[in-house]
Order: structure tokens, then sequence, then C-alpha cells
């Protein structure tokens, strides 16, 4: 899809890691949730820098966090020791200026 | 004694007292129940010793993670006679070993820790859910350290 390709890394037109992303998003949150990549991996004049998801999905507070904490052990195991930060909104819930800026500025993968 | 052992001992006698004082701040905390509601949350902040000790928490919560992760893991995994290498990697093989549960437990552990020291005290709905799983994942970091030190003091300390 023209457009929404993320620049995740550079290394690869087929961007492996992306493809991790969406599976393991897939398998934790469900097939339907959508992803975004925002902050510093956008920036195409940098190298690498944190790896910023945000991702927005029904549920209460605790479980979120409990599939924030899987897919981010899950991606770690994968994507190996890089910086990973995860921002999860509550579907319904009141916007921080963090998913507002997600929101904004992200692409999807 | 040789140096790798040397440092091993006494890695063990340093996350002893960390977790120690770890089980120590979350009894003060939560006095063992690991139940965090909002409500409840929301009363711990409201007095200045509720906010110290739940500051001092997360960072015990934090120290002991990094000093096993970090420095015993490999230290360990030295002492065996095994290589290291990245953090996940050790973890791997100590959890091959069956000296950790769950690698992916201690990932969980790793994140939360971030999430318990920079989660906005403002935002008690947030912040209950993280005090209550790092209230449980204390339990299984004390438990996986205390059988990485029975197995270390047997096998690798021993004579």
């Amino acid at each position: 899809m023209p457009g929404t390709e993320s620049k995740l890394k550079h290394e690869s037109g087929a961007d492996p890691q992306a493809q991790i992303i969406r599976e393991e998003v897939a398998n934790v949150f469900g097939p339907e949730t959508e992803v975004r990549l925002f902050g510093s991996r956008l920036d195409d004049t940098r190298q690498g820098g944190d790896i910023d998801l945000y991702i927005e999905a029904p549920g209460d507070a605790g479980e979120l966090l409990d599939r924030e904490l899987a897919l981010h052990a899950r991606l770690q195991r994968r994507l190996g020791e890089q910086r990973i930060d995860i921002v999860v909104h509550g579907r319904g819930q009141q916007l921080r200026p963090v998913d507002r800026h997600a929101q904004e500025t992200g692409v999807r993968l | 004694m040789n140096e790798d052992r040397q440092a091993l001992l006494h890695l063990l006698e340093l996350v002893t007292k960390e977790d120690k004082h770890l089980l120590a701040v979350r009894r003060r905390l939560l006095d063992d129940d690991c139940r965090v509601t909002e409500e409840r949350l929301v009363a711990i902040l409201d007095t200045d010793i509720g906010i110290d000790r739940l500051e001092s928490f997360g960072a015990k919560f934090g120290r002991m993670q990094d000093t096993v992760i970090d420095k015993l893991v490999p230290a360990l995994l030295r002492s065996a006679g095994e290589t290291t290498s990245a953090a996940i990697d050790n973890l791997n093989r100590m959890e091959r070993l069956g000296l950790v549960r769950s690698v992916d437990e201690w990932l969980q552990m790793r994140r939360l820790r971030n999430r318990l020291v920079h989660e906005y005290l403002d935002e008690p709905g947030t912040l209950a859910p993280v005090l209550e799983r790092a209230c449980h994942f204390t339990d299984r970091m004390h438990e996986d350290f205390q059988a990485i030190n029975e197995y270390a003091t047997t096998h690798l300390l021993d004579g």
C-alpha cells in the first residue's frame, strides 16, 4: 500500500520488523487492531532510534496493561535488544497529549 | 576461590539484601495484599509517606531486576563455564537451566518497571493495575532468585 508503508527500518523494502510488529499486535490485541509507528523512527535523517508504537483497543486499564506487557515481551524477543515503547489508548477514554500526537503524526503499519 | 566465583558470591549477597528490602517496602506499602483498586491507590497517594513508599518500591523493584539481569545472571553463567551474551539470550539459558521460570515474565517485569517509574501520579486509574502487577511480580522475582541462589550455592560455590 503506497503511502502507508512504514519507514521502520531502512534495510529492506519488505520491512521484516514491521511485519513482526503487525503479527504480534494481531496475536495479542486481535487481528483487526491498528498499530501506528510514531516518533524518532519516522525521521528519515536519523538512523535507529526508539520504536514508538501506538495502539487503540477496547478494555479496562488492567486488561490493556496485560496485553501491553505481553506484546512488549514478544517484540523484545523477536526484535532483540532495542528500545520499544508502546502507547495503548483505551477506546472511548479521554485522549492524552501523547495519544493526540501519535494519531496526528503516526504512520499505520 | 577464583575471581568469577568471588564475583558471584558478592552478587548473591547483594541481591539477598535487595530482595529483603524490596519485600519489606512492599509490606509497608501494601501490607502484602496485592489487590490495588483505584480507591486504594488514591488513599496511598493522599499521604506523603504513601508517596515515599510507592517511589521506594518502584526504585527497589527496578534495582533488583537490574542487578539480577545485568550482573547476577552473567556472573552465574560465567561461573558455570558458559559464555554470556545479550540479556535476552542469557535469560533464555537460565530458563533452560530451570533457574528462571519464564523469560517472558522477566521481560514483562522490565516493562512494568518503566511504567511504574514513569507513570503519572495524577492518573491513579492507570497506575493501579501497574502497581498490582508489580506487587505480584515481586513474588516471582523472589522465587526465581531463591532458585538461583540455591543452585549457585550447591553447584557453583560448594567446595
